[in-house]
């Protein structure tokens, strides 16, 4: 239920001295050092030998995000609120201000989750070319060491997994969609996602630093034991990391909380937007599963700092993967159901036709969310029994059915429609392609028996790429393109649109598509070096990953200009029935003056009329 | 979007939307609170997964029972807080609260001196689950001792009033979840 509540406004204001941006770096910097000190010179019995230590990195780190939360805005905003003193002074700017402090407005709280994520997938994306690059040559030539290259896709698949496939549609679309399409003019704990949106770059730029500690040779898993081998980088791992799923989880809370409490007049279950349900769903899995692998790894962490046994080769060193797995495969399918959610809302507007068999889409996204849980064993099947494998290999199989359902929900609104190929919809379609490769290379991995001759090659890089750059990141890009006129008042040039769908799906399809021929021929997962047989595909791979990498920088310069100089377009371009293209596409303004009531369903294309109504306001 | 305007719609009553403002809160509570014990479920799991149902002959069960027991009566006074506090009395709320910050910081100095004194090897299976739990259990309740300090100074700085009200109860209903969670905790480590 939607209601304007008034914010406090104190009667009397002061500036900051400092933007909160640059009062945020020097608490965080004044907090890394006093408590680096204080590690290293007091507490350490050899004193200051080194400066940095593990222990001391570790508290200096926390000390630095309290201080650049603080700092970019949490002591005024949250802190002396909390004990009853209610300070005066601004924070949060205006204009443009607003997007470089704390914001309690959800739209400027998801561009900033956007841009955030947008800068983890360039810096990820940069790792991924360092990496194809490498490995246009079957021996070493780019990095001088294969810890290097181990660091570099450890970096690349960290930061690709939990600031991009976690946050982007979740903090990013989430944040700036969802209350307006439930008719709400703010979400339910505004302060919680302005706060949690600071900690994804800390997150991402502590991954992309971590080689500042050292080589870490584990991945994106962040395997134990093998971590052990390694320096100290794993460090940074864990902890950026940390910020990140701690940002997911706050960014969670808010948007089921919102879901469940903030809907307007009318906005009943059975109208709820499929986004929306893709939301509450994925929410609830970020809610059980990322405490979860946090608690890991502070375990981890442990293991290292103390150090404790857990996961050496004293402990129980199979336990970290699968604690880590526990969580491991439900994050995939926290990428992807946004996804799957976005299609079936896209393509109803798309091809002015009700969504068919809405009720069977909203029970393939639970039905998704409650399999995916017990799954995650086919990651281990090479330690596994086959007694042991076997209900694993069962569920796995069967999750795609419910999967399957979201397919149907599309393919039966395009269905006899009047289908309009815009650059969304063309997106969608190569989603829709692509993430059906990446499901049914996923079959074979079900299925022990090859998935024991398939696994740690590049066959499993290929099918997970297809789910999720397939899946996810075409799907955002659609989204990206669908309301830009919400973002911005203005839209895309359609053949540089098109131009650039094409690029993607040309360089994607020919790079990934290899890498399962590759794989089946022998190429190994994890190795910089590889028999020289498998050159020539590695070169073909390569060549497509820099054309696909090429035209992810098209798409975001394409994105960039429609934003800032596109063509001006009315404020519902698509006529869309849902409830955010009633609000003003100024991302600074209020959505709606008076709560609107929702008086039928937003899919409903085949009757005439809108699907919500704006009270008068004189009553 | 076509804007149509009707007049058939009023605001609902400040009551109607305190009630909702309510329900929005408590409800996400308990999904936070949902989310705050998967790691004392890990940590249950784990310390089976390490050490099954051992527990040394030389574990400290006296310090770990008085610690117990001062949880246990903190979350009592914590629960009278949030009675008081439902019945307009703030400073039979703030006495409470008090009591039970006191009550808490004494249960989790008794966890550190645990934590610091363990009577047991550190590298042993037991050891290391043992003092993980004791260091979540202690972590936690710092955030919850946090949590009622501010509270209890937002009591005094601004008195009570509906929209207040919620907050102070979430405070105590906070705490009361975390020392249920650490009597949990308790019973696992020295008797399962």
């Amino acid at each position: 239920m939607a209601s304007v509540i008034t914010e406090t406004v104190p009667q009397q204001s002061r500036r900051q001295p400092l933007p909160p941006v640059v009062r945020g770096l020097i608490w965080a910097t004044i907090g890394f050092l006093v408590v680096n000190v204080l590690m290293s010179y007091v507490l350490d019995p050899l004193a200051g030998h080194p400066f940095i230590t593990n222990s001391s990195v570790v508290l200096g780190w926390f000390a630095a995000v309290v201080g650049w939360l603080l700092g970019v805005g949490a002591w005024e905003e949250i802190v002396l609120p909390s004990f009853g003193i209610l300070d005066r002074s601004v924070v949060t700017g205006t204009g443009w201000r607003q997007y470089f402090a704390m914001s309690l407005n959800h739209k400027v709280v998801g561009i900033q989750y956007l841009v955030a994520s947008t800068g983890g997938f360039f810096i990820a994306g940069l790792a991924a070319m360092l990496m194809r690059l490498e490995l246009m040559s079957p021996t070493m030539w780019l990095f001088p060491y294969p810890g290097q290259y181990l660091t570099t896709v450890g970096i690349h698949g960290t930061i690709m997994m939990f600031s991009v496939g976690t946050v982007a549609l979740v903090g990013g679309l989430g944040n700036y969609l969802i209350p307006q399409m439930i008719g709400s003019n703010r979400s339910a704990f505004p302060k919680v996602s302005s706060i949690s949106v600071w900690l994804v770059p800390v997150g991402i730029l502590t991954v992309a630093f971590s080689p500042l500690l050292g080589q870490w040779t584990t991945g994106w898993r962040g395997y134990e034991p093998l971590a052990q081998n390694d320096a100290n980088g794993i460090l940074f791992y864990y902890l950026g990391v940390f910020a990140l799923t701690m940002s997911s989880f706050l960014v969670s809370l808010n948007l089921t909380a919102t879901i469940l409490f903030k809907r307007t007049k009318g906005m009943t279950w059975n109208r709820i937007p499929m986004f929306a349900w893709g939301m509450l769903v994925v929410s609830l899995l970020n809610i059980i599963w990322l405490p979860e692998i946090q608690m890991t790894f502070v375990l981890g962490l442990l293991d290292r700092l103390v150090p404790l046994p857990f996961f050496t080769a004293v402990g129980s060193n199979l336990t970290y993967l699968e604690l880590f797995w526990l969580f491991g495969h439900p994050e995939v399918y926290i990428v992807v159901l946004p996804a799957l959610a976005l299609w079936m809302e896209i393509m109803p507007v798309m091809v002015r036709k009700p969504l068919f068999a809405r009720e069977w889409g909203v029970i393939g996204v639970i039905f998704v969310m409650l399999l995916s849980g017990f799954v995650w064993a086919h990651h281990m099947f090479t330690n596994m029994t086959y007694a042991e494998e076997l209900p694993f290999s069962f569920f796995t199989e069967m999750i795609s059915i419910p999967t399957g359902l979201a397919y149907m929900v599309v393919i039966g609104t395009i269905w006899k429609s009047n289908f309009k190929l815009t650059v969304p919809s063309l997106l969608i379609l190569m989603s829709m392609f692509n993430f059906l490769i990446g499901g049914m290379t996923g079959v074979f991995n079900a299925d022990p028996v090859v998935d024991l001759q398939l696994h740690d090659t590049f066959w499993v890089v290929g099918h997970f790429h297809f789910t999720i750059i397939g899946g996810m990141v075409f799907t955002w890009i659609a989204a990206m393109y669908y309301w830009l006129p919400k973002f911005s008042g203005r839209t895309y040039n359609p053949k540089l649109g098109v131009l650039g769908a094409i690029w993607i799906f040309i360089g994607f399809d020919g790079a990934f598509s290899l890498m399962f021929l590759v794989g089946m021929e022998g190429m190994n997962r994890w190795v910089p070096v590889y028999p020289s047989y498998l050159q020539p595909l590695n070169i073909a791979i390569s060549i497509f990953a820099f054309i696909l990498g090429a035209g992810f920088l098209f798409n975001l310069l394409h994105i960039w200009w429609a934003m800032k100089s596109g063509p001006k377009v009315e404020a519902n371009p698509w006529k869309s029935k849902s409830l955010e293209w009633m609000t003003e596409s100024n991302p600074l303004a209020e959505n709606f003056p008076v709560e609107p009531v929702v008086i039928s369903g937003t899919y409903d294309y085949d009757v005439d009329g809108v699907a919500a109504i704006i009270p008068n306001p004189a009553g | 979007m076509e804007v149509v305007h009707s007049n058939q719609v009023v605001r609902p009553a400040a009551h109607v939307e305190q009630e909702l403002e309510t329900r929005k809160v408590f409800g996400a509570f308990v999904l936070f609170l949902f989310g705050m014990s998967v790691p004392y479920f890990l940590m249950i799991n784990v310390r089976f997964i390490m050490a099954a149902g051992f527990v040394p002959s030389s574990a400290d069960q006296t310090t770990g029972a008085i610690q117990a027991v001062l949880t246990l009566i903190s979350a009592l006074t914590a629960w009278a807080a949030i009675r008081a506090i439902r019945g307009g009395n703030t400073s039979a709320y703030r006495v409470n609260l008090g009591l039970t910050l006191v009550l808490g910081w004494v249960s989790t100095l008794m966890m550190a001196w645990e934590w610091w004194y363990h009577p047991f090897d550190a590298m042993s299976h037991y050891g290391e689950t043992f003092l993980t739990t004791v260091g979540l259990v202690a972590v936690m309740n710092l955030s919850g001792l946090l949590t009622l300090w501010a509270s209890r100074a937002r009591a005094k700085r601004l008195g009570s009033d509906q929209t207040l009200v919620r907050g102070y109860r979430l405070a105590g209903m906070y705490w009361i979840f975390l020392a249920v969670a650490a009597l949990v905790m308790y019973i696992e480590l020295y008797f399962a």
